[in-house]
Parts: C-alpha cells; structure tokens; sequence
C-alpha cells in the first residue's frame, strides 16, 4: 500500500513536471496565454506528488513496514517515533523525497504569490526553469535513487535503525528540513534570472519580484547551518561545532554567494549598476547547491556526511554541467543588455564598499571550494593523495574575515556615491571607540594572540556601527525602526558579530586534556575542578547507557555517557556540556573500566564563549524576520544621497536621509 | 588637527593593545596543550577526513596516546609530524606541505585576490577619468516627466527601464 | 542606451564582445572542473597499505596473561585477525577461522586475533563459550590495529614467513581462502616451526 501510494506520488509528480515544462513552454512560444497560466495546477500536481510519496514513507516508516527495502535499511522497531520520522532524511533516497517535496511546495507558493500575472512570460519561463529542477529530481528517485523498492522481509525481521549517531539528538529532527528550505528556495530567484535572461528584461523587475524569496531561502538555509553546527557539538562531544568538512563546507559556498548577492542588490535598485555580478552571484548560488549536493551524495570526497549510491554522482555532476551552461551561455548572450552606463563615482562609497564587498565573498567562497575541492585535483594530476583540513580553512579565511568584519563596521556609514573623510571621521568615531574598548578589555583579562585580539576590535567596531544605525533608527521612528531591511540587516550584523568573536575566541583558546580517576578522585584543569563522583546504567528501547557523573566547579552532577546500541553497533559515547555565557566545559567519555570500583577515562574540553554561537544565531534569524516585513515606504523619486558634483540647474533638494536607513 | 586627535589616540590605544596581544606574556603551552595543537593537525586514518583531536575512533585515541609519548620524549612539533607522514604517508597531515604541486593551494586565493584587487584599481581609474557628470536637456526632461507622475505607462509591473 | 552610448561603453570597457569572450573563458574554466570531478571514483579512506610492505612487530598480552610476540614467529605462516565482539561478521567467521587452526595443528601455522575497541571480559566470555584454541590480545592500546590500518573490523592479514604481508582479508576469512592463498605463495615448505 505504502509502496504503492508512493510510486504513485513520484510518478505523479515526474509527469506533472515534464508535461508542465512542454505545455508551459509551447504556450509561451506560440502564444497562447491560457496554456501558460496552466502552470498553477502543474505547480501544485507537482507538489501532490511530493506530498503524496512523502506522506507514503512517513507512515512506513512510523509503522515499520518493513516491505520497503527503504525501511528495510534503514528503520526499526527499537527506534523511538521522532527518530524514526527523521529516518526520512537521514539516508539518501528519502533526502530526495524531501528536496522533491519542498521544492513542489515552493512551486505553489511562487504560482499564489504570482497568481495575476501567470501569462506574464517572465513568470511562465520561471515556472518552466522550477519545473524542469523538479522534473530531475523526481526523475532521480524513479531510477537511481528509488526509495520505493519492494523487499520481502524473512519472519522477525527487524531493521539495523538509523547510524546510531543520527538518533543521539532531537536537532536531527530540524537541521536537515531547515537546510534543504534553504538550498531549495534559491531555485525561485534562479528561475527569475533565467526568465529574465531569455526574456531580455534584464532590468530590476525580476530581481524586486524576488528579493524576499531570497532573503527567506537565505535565512533557511542560515538557520539551517548553525542547527547543524550545534548539533554537530552536541553531539560529537570534543568542542566540534565546525570541522571545514566538505559537506559543511558545500552548505556554507552557496550562503557566501548568497550574503553577497543580498548585499549587491542593494546597488542595482539604486543605481542599476552591477547587474553582471547579481546574475552571475545568483545563478552560483543555485549551481553551488547542486555542486553541494553531488560532493555529499557522490562519495568523492570522504565526508562523516556523505551517503551515496551508484550512478548518482553521474547524474548530479551531469545536472550541474547543465546548469552552468545555460548560464554561462545566457549571461554571454545577454551580457550587452547587463551592462549599465552608469560608474561608481568613488571607491569610498556604498557602492565602492558593495564591490569590494562582493571580491571578497567571492574570494572567500573561492579559498573553500579550492581547498575542499584541491585533492580530488591533485589525485587526478599526478595521484598523489593530499589532506587539506582545519589549519589550512583557518589559516586562509583568517585575513578575508577580518576585512569582511573591518566593511561591515564601515559600509552602513558611507554615502552613496561618494564619502568625505568628514563624515566618515564623525559617524565612526564612537563605533572606533567601542573596537579599541573591546581590544583594551580582551588584553587586560588575558587574551593574546594578534589576529584573534584584532578580531575582537573589529568585531566590537561593526556592532557599535551596526548600533549606531539603530539608535538613529528607533530615534526616528520608535520601534518601527526595528523592521524592514535594513535595520533588520544591522540587527542579523550584530549576530554576525557575536558567531565571529566566538567562533574567534573558541577556536584560539580551546583546552584539551584526559584523565583517568578513580571513584571519588577530583581533577584540575583550565580553572575547572572536575569531580568523578559516581556510574549509573539506563535501559532505553535502542540502546543502555552507561553514564559518568562527574560534577563540575560543584555543579551537576553531569553524565556523559557511552551507549551500546542493541543491533550490536559499536559503542557511541554522548557528551554532556556545562555552557555558561563566558565558556563551556565539555565531557566526554572514553573508557569506563569494567571492574567494580575500577577506573574511568573523560576527556575534558574547555572552551569560552561557545554559547554566543548559539545566541548569534538566533539573532541573525529574528533580524532575519524583521527585514522580510516592509519597512518605511519611500517613493522612487526621494532623493537618497547627496548631491554629487553636478552641473545642474534643478534646486537643490533639502538633505533628507542622509546615509543611514534605506 | 584637533579633530584627528582622539583618532590619535584610538590608534595609539589599538597599537599599545595588539601589541601586548602578540608578544605579551602568555601562559606557557603545557605538555596536553602541545598534544592538542599537533593532534590538531594529523588526520584521523580510519575517519573520513576528522582530525585526530577531534576523534574518538580507536585508531584517533591511540595516535593522540603516542603523540603525548613523544612530547614527553622531548620531540619538536615537526619531528611528531614528519614521523607520522613517513608511516602514512603526506596525507595523513591536513596542512598540505608547500612543496610540488601542493604550492598551488597557498598561491592560488593569494594570487587570485590579487589579481581582483589590480582590476578594481584599473577600472576605478577608468572611471575616475570624467568623474562629474553632464546633465543633458533630455536627462532634465526625464527628471521633470518622474517627478510629475508617478506611473509610467507600458510598464504594468513597475519595472522601469530595463536598460 | 543610444548604439553611440553602447558603442562608448563597449570602447571603454573592453569592446563589443566581452561579455561572450569572458563567459567563453569562464565556461572552459567550469568545463575543466566538472570533467575533473566526473572522473573522480568514490574515496578511499587511508585504508591499509600493509599489504606487500613487512609486517610491522607487535607484541601483546594474551588472554590468559601469556605474551605474544610475532618477531618470535618469524619463519612461519601467521594470520592476524582483528576481532571485535560487537561486529557480526566477526562472529560469523569464527568457525571458519577454527576450521582453519583445527586442519594445521602441527603446521608451521599460527592464528593470533586482536581485540579491536572491545572489553577483556566480554572478549573472554565469548572465547570461552567458543572454546577458541588460539591466543587473542586484548590488553592493547589500539597501536597493533593502527600500524596495520585497519579501519573496521573484521580484517585480517596472513604474514609470510619472511615477515612480509602478503594478503589482506576485508569483511570475513574462509578457511579454504586462507589455504588457497597460504598455498599459493609456497606453502608449508617455506615454513619451518619456530619457536
């Protein structure tokens, strides 16, 4: 039954695809307005489909039915229901039915938002753009990624369960539908700058149809990573919240371009200049998830992440050549009508800050895909095999994250067009004061190491910026000047600020060691006092914990624990984390000898300001929230800037606005 | 000039600060912290692609074990290194070593970031050759035709000039 | 823009064709990435290179607190198995791997299991519900797997009595396998007993 609804629901969703691209696309090419506008009922047989198959693996897998060799594999009756549910996403066929179903889910959503302008062709070559990624999609898991095969389980069969380390933590539930709402919502601009591109209207019309899509998908797929570097810590117990893995590192290259993009744009509502860079930064958003996708499902690049089978690499390599074509060859195409008359009139200007802005995002992603993609070259070369890890992501990124931190303190203060060093000198002064404060107060309490003092500076010089734009904000319009884009924005640079200097401080700073005690015996490390006060032992249905309690400064007692999962899998050990807002303790357990009375081995690890991760998270996504609503209206004839050198006879218009929010 | 001065002293402030921050005293690196740093640096073989600090599989625990032996023998950094690179060969280390072709990954962003800033540089002087900007008659007419109505007829979904 | 303006544009900034001429460029560079990790196979981890190289010495306690050394064994066939309790296939092949002991009692042949991430005393409830005849070495860090890269178990690996290895076995030995391969690099005639 499940089987059958769910092929029902792939193949569902397979023709709706493939026949919406045909009719949509003869409609527009003939036209013939109505075939166009039929593009709503694909849009939503598409997303059925998705439904309808997602729907079918939920409920075998909630019921274990063990018929489907999906469930078969990766199911059991020992695994609790939420983990169970999340199954779904946790190997690779069911992560397709999400992809699959989340983008047909988009697909409706873009037909509602668009629903008076169906037969508008730039919104019917988007619908067609969406429906041909859907159709690949669908198209995967009709052939090499089926999920709905038939399996005849022998009596009392029970499955293996999930890999143990993907039913530790309730963030399994979220991280995955988080990032993939990410990846997924940047096919709605990309199938706008397609459409723009073959349409020719290359303008800024496309680009203010889907500037919120954007923003949404980007704080997705935001969220969507810092879930994963939690969880990451959670988890795995030593301090990891960010390992440079090539899978991580595959979800962070599409964000980079992302966050450029979103600031470029700001340039070409204004002043219809860098149109190249927007489309180019657009499309290599898209092309990177599908670039992000094959590196996870290929298996050629060993990742802790990546879950592949045979013929899927070919197919996703084979999608992105296909993507980057056509956009190669469209943007050549069109690349006449992307050039505005339009110049930057000085380097020291918003304008100027955005470009130097977007080189170095660019430079940025390009150091990550270099080294994420460097052995795979080197083996093809000459086949040696090399290892590019942590040292070398810190070491690079180091100096452009620096200069990201140094414009983002001085970008909201320029002008347009063209800054003075009076002003500059004005607005900076207190936003300086508080860097060179953070400096002072980070030295006198102990911490050395230039770059990571810098970066406390530098940190403490965009949040005073990103503050001083608020305070004018809410000066002027109360609490209104909370919301819209760009206060918003100031308020997702704050959290920014905050992931920097801790990811800063954590990084620089970390502790680690080992002891081995004996019940009762007590350790000192990095300050802390650790006691090994006593073992306790839990039957769950999947698994027996053997639990540590070892207390930390007095509190706790904490219980980092080694877990024996049933199915006879190795031992997973879970750690156990005292945060508090200057540092956490993390602990985890090595050995525990099996001798009444005998010893145990933790590892202990200390490292400050962890938490600030977290809370800068959740401050990008409420900034987030608050720039997607609307925030003051302003007509298009309000005069933004200051006049810049310019015969003119027209009266000068008196100062509005100067430099602050949009 | 009084208004440079508390620039002045921000600066000076910032110097005194980086520089107590990169050659004050620090705590000396005790013998775990060194085990930490280098096991930092040495892949965990039998993961895919973790770094030995940050490993618990068996093979990750006995290498960290043999690195605190070899630290308390007395051993540089890079002696502990080049002894596993000798055993497991070069990709057991995540730094790839600036030799061969491996100089490629250092130079590359280098070169590449270089190269963009020289084309910014270039195409700012480009543009900063006639940098004030001559308002025609037709570019009056324009300005005077928006200022007086709002819309702008064939353009239904207010996209502008696309041009 | 009028075709003058574009033409003044075009003039400035790199002629009429720069844009194809640069998505050209860009195209082949793309080009060149997506040929490269098309032809990529699936990733190998550091896996054991061990095979072919001379077999790296341990020595170990045993089970029953007797040592065992395999520089002692030099001059016979050895076949080291790392062994895990845990590990279904590990089970599985333990017949196999009595079968084998059982045939060359008296050969130049010796067995050696090596306890991989598990505890001594579950190691020895099982070996002693088995009724296992050959020695295992449980008090270990984990150096012995480490020097032969195993990454999972069930691996194992037949030492020449040169002391070189000459094969590896991953995911399960068969008592006729391990034969074939014995036999074919020469057999017992190569071998003498040692000590």
């Amino acid at each position: 039954m499940n089987l059958a609804l769910g092929r029902a629901g792939v193949t569902l969703g397979l023709a709706a695809a493939v026949l919406g691209v045909i009719t949509v696309s003869y409609g527009l090419v003939r036209r013939r307005p109505e075939l166009v506008r039929l593009s709503r009922w694909y849009a939503v047989l598409i997303f059925l489909g998705g439904l309808l198959a997602f729907i079918a693996m939920e409920r075998a897998l909630i019921t274990r039915d063990f018929t489907l060799k999906f469930v078969a594999d990766n199911g059991s009756s020992t695994t609790p229901a939420i983990y169970n549910f999340a199954t779904l996403w946790g190997a690779l066929e069911g992560s397709i039915i999400l992809w699959a179903t989340i983008l047909g889910g988009y697909c409706v959503a873009v037909v509602l938002k668009f629903r008076k302008r169906l037969s508008d062709p730039l919104v019917g070559w988007a619908m067609i753009t969406m429906f041909i990624v859907a159709a690949f999609f669908f198209w995967m898991m009709v052939g090499i990624a089926n999920p709905f095969q038939a399996f005849s389980p022998p009596p009392g069969f029970d499955g293996p369960g999930p890999n143990p380390l993907l039913q530790n933590h309730v963030l399994m539930a979220f991280h995955p539908p988080m990032l993939y709402l990410g990846y997924v919502g940047f096919t709605v601009p990309f199938a706008f700058a397609i459409a723009a591109l073959i349409t020719g209207r290359v303008g800024e019309g496309w680009l203010l149809a889907t500037r919120r899509w954007t923003l949404i998908a980007w704080g997705f797929l935001t969220a969507g990573v810092i879930l994963g570097a939690w969880w990451s810590y959670e988890v795995l117990g030593w301090g990891g919240y960010w390992a440079w893995d090539p899978v991580e590192n595959a979800s962070i290259l599409p964000w980079l371009t992302a966050t450029a993009f979103l600031h470029s744009v700001l340039v070409q509502e204004r002043r219809g200049m860098l149109r190249v860079w927007n489309i180019s930064l657009l499309c290599a958003t898209f092309a990177l998830t599908i670039l992000g996708t094959f590196i996870t499902r290929s298996g050629v690049i060993e990742s802790v992440h990546a879950f592949t089978t045979a013929g899927i690499g070919v197919a996703l390599i084979s999608f992105f050549a296909v993507i980057v074509l056509a956009t190669v060859g469209l943007i050549g195409w069109r690349g006449d009508r992307l050039r505005s008359p339009g110049r930057i009139d000085s380097p020291f200007s918003r304008e100027g800050a955005f470009l130097a802005n977007n080189v170095l995002f660019a430079a940025f992603a390009f150091v990550i895909l270099l080294g994420t993609l460097f052995p795979l070259f080197v083996e093809a070369i000459n086949g040696d095999r090399v290892s590019v890890g942590v040292p070398y992501f810190n070491r690079m990124t180091m100096p452009l994250a620096l200069t990201l931190l140094f414009l983002m303190a001085v970008a909201p203060v320029l002008p347009w067009r063209k800054a003075s060093a009076e002003l500059l000198r004005h607005r900076l002064l207190w936003p300086a004061w508080i860097g060179v404060g953070a400096m002072v107060v980070s030295v006198a309490i102990g911490a050395r190491g230039f770059a990571t003092v810098l970066a406390f500076g530098l940190g403490g010089f965009a949040a005073g910026s990103a503050g001083r734009q608020l305070v004018i904000a809410t000066r002027r319009q109360g609490l209104r000047g909370l919301v819209g884009r760009a206060n918003g924005g100031m308020i997702v640079h704050i959290g920014v600020v905050m992931i920097a200097v801790a990811f800063a401080a954590s990084s620089s700073y970390v502790r680690q060691a080992e002891f081995t005690l004996t019940e009762g015996q007590s350790a000192q490390f990095a300050g802390h006092t650790l006691i090994y006060v006593g073992q306790d032992v839990k039957l769950e249905s999947a698994k027996i914990v053997h639990q540590v309690l070892v207390t930390i400064d007095g509190t706790g007692p904490w219980a980092p624990s080694l877990n024996k999962f049933a199915n006879g899998k190795q031992t997973i050990g879970t750690p156990s984390v005292r945060s508090t807002l200057t540092g956490d303790v993390a602990l985890s357990v090595i050995d525990i000898s099996p001798e009444e009375g005998g010893t145990v081995t933790i590892r202990v690890t200390v490292q400050p300001l962890i938490i600030w991760l977290w809370i800068g998270g959740g401050v990008m996504a409420i900034g987030t929230v608050l720039a997607v609503f609307p925030g003051r209206r302003r007509k298009p004839t309000d005069p933004v800037s200051s006049p810049s050198a310019m015969e003119s006879k027209v009266p000068a218009e008196p100062k509005q606005s100067t430099g602050s929010s949009l | 000039m009084r208004r440079w001065l508390p620039w002045l002293a921000l600066f000076v402030i910032s110097v005194g600060a980086l520089s107590i921050a990169a050659f004050g005293a620090r705590d000396i690196p005790t013998a775990q912290d060194r085990v930490t740093k280098i096991s930092q640096t040495v892949k965990c073989p039998v993961c895919a692609g973790e770094a030995v600090a940050g490993s618990n599989a068996p093979a990750s625990v006995e290498i960290r074990r043999q690195i605190a032996e070899q630290v308390q023998q007395g051993q540089t950094d890079d002696q502990i290194r080049s002894y596993y690179s000798a055993k497991y060969g070069d990709e057991i280390l995540l730094t790839p070593s600036a030799s061969g072709i491996n100089i490629l990954v250092w130079v590359l962003p280098v070169v590449a970031l270089a190269l963009a800033i020289a084309v910014l540089v270039i195409v700012f002087r480009r543009w900063s050759i006639d940098p004030t900007a001559h308002a025609t008659d037709d570019d009056r007419e324009l300005v005077k035709a928006a200022l007086e109505s709002d819309a702008i007829e064939n353009d239904p979904h207010g996209e502008g000039d696309s041009r | 823009m009028t075709e003058a303006e574009l033409d003044s544009l075009n003039d400035r900034t790199g002629g009429r064709h720069f844009a194809r001429n640069s998505a050209i460029i860009v195209g082949v560079i793309l080009a060149v990435l997506v040929g490269v990790l098309a032809t990529r196979g699936i990733s190998k981890p550091i896996s054991s290179q061990i095979v072919g190289q001379a077999a790296p010495d341990f020595t170990g306690t045993t089970l029953d607190g007797t040592t065992f050394s395999l520089g002692a064994h030099r001059g016979e066939w050895v076949v080291v198995n790392f062994f895990a309790t845990w590990c279904t296939p590990c089970r599985l092949e333990n017949p196999q791997i009595e079968q084998f002991v059982a045939s060359h009692v008296g050969d130049p042949v010796k067995v050696v299991s090596i306890a991989f991430s598990d505890d001594a005393s579950s190691i020895r409830s099982y070996w002693e519900k088995e009724k296992n005849s050959w020695p295992i070495i449980t008090a270990d860090t984990g150096s012995i797997a480490l020097d032969f890269g195993v990454t999972k178990v069930p691996e194992s690996y037949i030492v020449a009595p040169s002391g070189m290895v000459i094969a590896g076995f991953f995911g399960g030995v068969t008592a006729s396998g391990l034969d074939q391969v014995i036999n074919e690099n020469g057999g017992m005639s190569i071998a003498s007993s040692g000590a």
